[in-house]
């Protein structure tokens, strides 16, 4: 071989032919990142542990059995009851994994990968383990302690930007930045954000930034990668340095689904570093409008102070013209008018008095002597005159009547009543009555009287 | 921007802030009281400019020494990272 200059391709195949040779069948076992399963339906990974990676590649035709549940271990031939699920849907970075296969080259990378036959999953994976342990000791320290964390200041002005000045990060943080807020100054602290002197690196900025004292905040970012590239945000020494930090830590790592101990330990954690800038500093236009308000703000009370002002004097000049002579001159002529009306007012309601009581005395005058009181006295007398006609009337009759009774008793006593009838009346010489024939003598005279007259007559015999 | 305009935005809303709340108060003489408004106008205005020119000033510590740092000139690197 040696003398002769050989093709990249005859070289890669001599290679290829070597290792196929060596390696036609191994079990490997490793952690799964870099996991990509393209529309062709072959599954390309990296194996790897703490020092050092595989690639792999699982390709279609090799996946047969692996798609489907698993009823048994192919390695031991226990039997899973119930049967497992398919090791090809359980693929994920992060997986321990064991794989079945043989080395080989890809020419046109220039790589050695596995290419597997087999695959077997061999527990949780390494970091994700690491990852979990440490996730345990620190929260039990209370790093992640709700009550701990501070709220980041409003519209900072003084900002500690930790990151790889050449990466994405910055550049999207600065993009999104750059339309917010009022001018801030953004301090960038240079550091490697992946591999192992990542960790130390931000850690020493960390410290850095808090001896400055200068900053009101620490930011803390890095743009996505797979669990790997992000393991210096997971390193115990980092979230101590962000647990310890005087200054307020807003830490954007990756992705929105990566989450970091130093993501947990942060006062506040960013999905992005975009969606940092965005949590730091309000947007122009919520400035703009707090500037507004505060101008609207100063109109209004500068034009209510002035209205304020203004009232104040009206009342003062209302008050010195209440204070004046002339004012007083003619509130003393509208007093002297009032009482004038006063006056006049009184006089008409005196007369309209008397006139008042005037009538009502004539009025009872009137009805005192009307004619309506005088025709009755007139009946009344008219009554009393009847009632005495008629009693005299009565008293007449009565009389009268009296008189008529008397009259004929009197009539019936008359001596010479019966003389109508045919009696006498004898009367001696003397003019006694004769009631006996004893009181006369033969031959002596006596009166006859009749009813019509009287004649004399002697007495011839007497008989007894 | 020299230190001076740094904190210009805040401390000048600050300052309306004040105004607006002494005015409110209304114990302020009047002629105070229209030198405060002219000053909060002053301020209104210097902060919507602040707004209106407003570019963040990136600087990069490095080896304990403080220099400007333009991100435009990363740019094209910052791509490929």
């Amino acid at each position: 071989m040696q003398g002769t200059v050989l093709t990249v391709r005859a070289l890669t195949e001599q290679l290829r032919k070597q290792l196929e040779g060596r390696f036609p069948f191994v079990w490997v076992r490793g952690e799964v990142s870099n996991l990509s399963r393209p529309a062709s339906g072959h599954v390309y990974f990296s194996l790897k542990d703490s020092d050092a990676q595989l690639q792999c590649v699982w390709f279609r035709g090799q996946q047969g059995q692996a798609a489907q549940e698993q009823s048994f271990d192919p390695l031991t031939g226990e039997v899973f009851e119930p049967p497992r699920p398919s090791p090809l849907s359980l693929m994920r970075n992060g997986l321990d994994l064991l794989c079945a296969g043989r080395i080989s080259v890809y020419p046109a990378r220039g790589q050695y990968q596995l290419v597997v036959e087999m695959v077997q999953p061999a527990g949780e994976g390494l970091l994700a383990q690491a990852f979990e342990e440490r996730k345990r000791q620190l929260a039990a320290l209370g790093y992640f302690a709700l009550a701990r964390k501070r709220l980041l200041p409003w519209n900072p002005q003084r900002v500690a930007l930790i990151t790889s000045p050449g990466g994405a990060a910055v550049h999207d943080f600065v993009r999104v930045a750059q339309d917010r807020g009022c001018p801030a100054q953004i301090r960038l602290f240079p550091v490697p954000v992946q591999g192992e002197e990542a960790a130390p690196a931000i850690v020493k900025a960390l410290e850095c930034a808090n001896s400055q004292g200068w900053a009101q905040v620490v930011v803390l970012i890095r743009g996505g990668g797979s669990l790997e590239d992000l393991w210096a945000f997971n390193e115990t020494a980092l979230a101590t340095a962000v647990f310890q930090s005087a200054l307020p830590v807003l830490v954007g790592v990756g992705h929105e689904v990566d989450v970091t101990l130093a993501d947990m330990t942060a006062d506040m954690r960013a999905a992005t570093p975009s969606h940092a800038a965005l949590l730091l500093w309000p947007t122009r236009e919520e400035l703009r409008q707090r500037v507004d308000e505060a101008e609207q703000a100063l109109q209004r009370t500068m034009l209510a102070r002035l209205e304020r002002a203004e009232q104040s004097l009206r009342e003062l000049q209302a008050r010195l013209y209440r204070a004046s002579p002339v004012a007083h001159q003619i509130r003393l002529a509208e007093k002297c008018t009032m009482l004038e009306k006063a006056l006049r007012a009184a006089g008409r309601d005196f007369l309209a008095r008397k006139q008042h009581d005037l009538t009502l005395l004539e009025q009872a005058r009137l009805a005192a002597w009307s004619h309506a009181r005088l025709s009755i006295r007139q009946g009344r007398l008219d009554l009393l005159q009847s009632r005495l006609g008629a009693a005299a009337h009565c008293l007449l009759t009565q009389q009268e009547h009296a008189l008529q009774t008397r009259t004929l008793r009197l009539t019936a006593c008359d001596p010479l009543a019966p003389l109508q009838r045919g009696y006498a009346l004898l009367r001696a010489e003397d003019g006694l009555l004769l009631r006996s024939v004893t009181q006369t003598r033969p031959g002596e005279r006596l009166g006859v009287r009749l009813a019509d007259g009287e004649m004399a007559v002697e007495v011839v015999s007497v008989r007894s | 921007m020299s230190t001076a305009q740094k904190n210009l935005f805040e401390k000048k809303m600050a300052r309306l802030e004040e105004i607006v709340r002494a005015l409110e108060a209304g114990d302020v003489p009047l002629e105070e009281g229209m030198a405060l408004y002219k000053e909060g106008a002053e301020c209104s205005r210097l902060c919507r400019q602040q707004l209106d020119k407003a570019r963040h000033e990136l600087s990069l510590w490095q080896d304990g020494q403080e220099s400007p740092f333009q991100l435009e000139t990363v740019t094209g690197e910052e791509q490929e990272a």
